[in-house]
């Protein structure tokens, strides 16, 4: 039983990265394609990233990191991660979890 | 001869990852997290830094001849059945998006500097002008009125603002025939609001009221609370005051009036139409679409009481929406 939970855990876990991973390339794809079409970079930031995907999400769990955790998590803690480029914020946990934990029990 | 097909994950013995490399991945996602921490770091550091930094304080002449021109005459048209909230309550419980979405946000505020700060009126007017808040607040009619404040949040106050109608400010900006709008921007100052280095949201915080909506009595420009000078946490120098409205219509710490034929694209409709429309009209019989309307908890009490129908002023606005969709009028 317990070796069916671990198993379901990591993947879950492994899948997650897979996400994380693809939502990473999205990212990388959302800077290269200006910089082939007009030549300029810009990089762009998790919180954008999140804001296009889901902005209601993002605006909740805000409120509710700074009404009910601190509001120092949020801001500046978060805030600066959101800075972050998406790829780099997403591509580093997704790379752990989908390559770096041990691969599940099969079949 | 056997035909051997490779299935479409097989890899040939040359793609497999050396032994040495694959035994280093362990190596390097250790170091990749310890990257994330050194990278994290000043963020962390300044966890323990939330004090915040003040502008340089207003010229004392410039203090004391703002701070002279309260209290003023208090309308007796606009009346109120229920006790004021306390002043430290309605100075201290504050929405300001542009500072973050907790309710420390008055401390936080104080960082905004007033003085100077310019207004602009601009878009479909005879006369574009720009002009310091402070001489525009001198121009005006300033009067006192006891208004309802209804937020979205479920919570309400009474307060007593000193300001002017919001006519006043139309007739001064004498906009052209073929106006239909006024969109009220607040600043844009991502040194001092935090939140505004969000840069995916689309600042400044922007509202908007139709014509015959800004030029309703009710409709007021509140430039001082209580007798004093509008503290900034409240929305100094220059705020609306829509009492009908969710509270989110009434934009903090306005710095431009912009008179336009086209309806605005307003900040929280941008973020969620469906949860915080254009005319957000108050009416308890329209929820949120996570909590109830029925009801609001009055500030600094225990107490609640049930909401009424454009917060109880439906006899000045009702007349604005007929022949409209009621749907969208209270979302």
């Amino acid at each position: 039983m317990a070796g069916n939970k671990r198993h379901l855990g990591l993947t879950l876990a492994h899948s997650l990265g897979v996400i994380f991973l693809i939502i990473a390339a999205t990212a990388i794809a959302f800077e290269v394609m200006p910089l082939v079409q007009t030549g300029s970079y810009r990089m762009v930031p998790s919180g954008e990233l999140w804001f296009m995907i889901h902005v209601g999400s993002l605006n909740l769990i805000q409120a509710i990191t700074q009404r009910y955790i601190h509001p120092a998590l949020w801001d500046p803690v978060i805030a600066t991660l959101l800075q972050w480029p998406a790829w780099s914020l997403l591509g580093a946990p997704g790379y752990i979890l989908a390559y770096g934990l041990p691969k599940g029990r099969r079949g | 001869m056997p035909i051997r097909k490779n299935p479409g994950w097989a890899l040939p013995d040359s793609a497999a990852t050396p032994e040495s490399k694959f035994n280093n991945r362990r190596r390097l996602l250790k170091a990749m997290g310890v990257g994330s921490i050194i990278l994290a770091a000043p963020a962390v550091v300044r966890l323990s830094e939330t004090a915040v930094t003040l502008p340089p304080p207003m010229a004392p002449e410039m203090a004391a001849e703002r701070a002279a021109l309260y209290p003023v005459a208090r309308n007796p048209r606009y009346r109120i059945a229920r006790p004021l909230t306390a002043e430290t309550h309605a100075t201290t419980y504050n929405n300001f998006y542009e500072f973050g979405s907790h309710k420390r946000i008055w401390q936080a505020a104080q960082a905004l500097p007033l003085s100077p700060w310019q207004v602009t009126i601009d878009g479909m007017v005879e006369k574009p002008l720009t002009m310091d808040a402070h001489d525009l607040i001198k121009r005006m009619p300033l009067e006192e009125r006891l208004y309802r404040h209804r937020c979205v949040e479920a919570w309400a106050m009474t307060v007593p603002w000193s300001g002017f109608p919001l006519s006043a400010l139309v007739a001064l900006a004498q906009p052209l025939s073929s106006a239909r709008y006024l969109w009220m921007d607040t600043f844009n100052n991502p040194t001092v609001a935090s939140g505004q280095k969000a840069t995916w949201y689309p600042w400044p915080y922007r509202e908007g009221l139709t014509l015959a909506e800004a030029t309703n009595e009710l409709a007021f420009i509140a430039t001082g609370i209580y007798g004093k000078p509008m503290p900034k946490q409240n929305g100094a120098p220059l705020r609306l005051a829509v009492p009908w409205k969710y509270g989110f219509k009434s934009v903090k710490s306005i710095s431009r009036f912009h008179f336009s034929d086209k309806k605005p694209s307003t900040f929280w409709e941008a973020l969620a139409p469906r949860e915080y429309g254009f005319w957000a009209n108050v009416n308890p019989a329209v929820p949120h679409p996570r909590w109830s309307q029925a009801s609001e908890k009055l500030l600094g009490t225990s107490e609640s009481v049930p909401t009424r129908i454009y917060n109880g002023y439906g006899e000045f606005v009702a007349g604005l929406y007929d022949g409209m969709d009621q749907k969208s009028l209270f979302m």
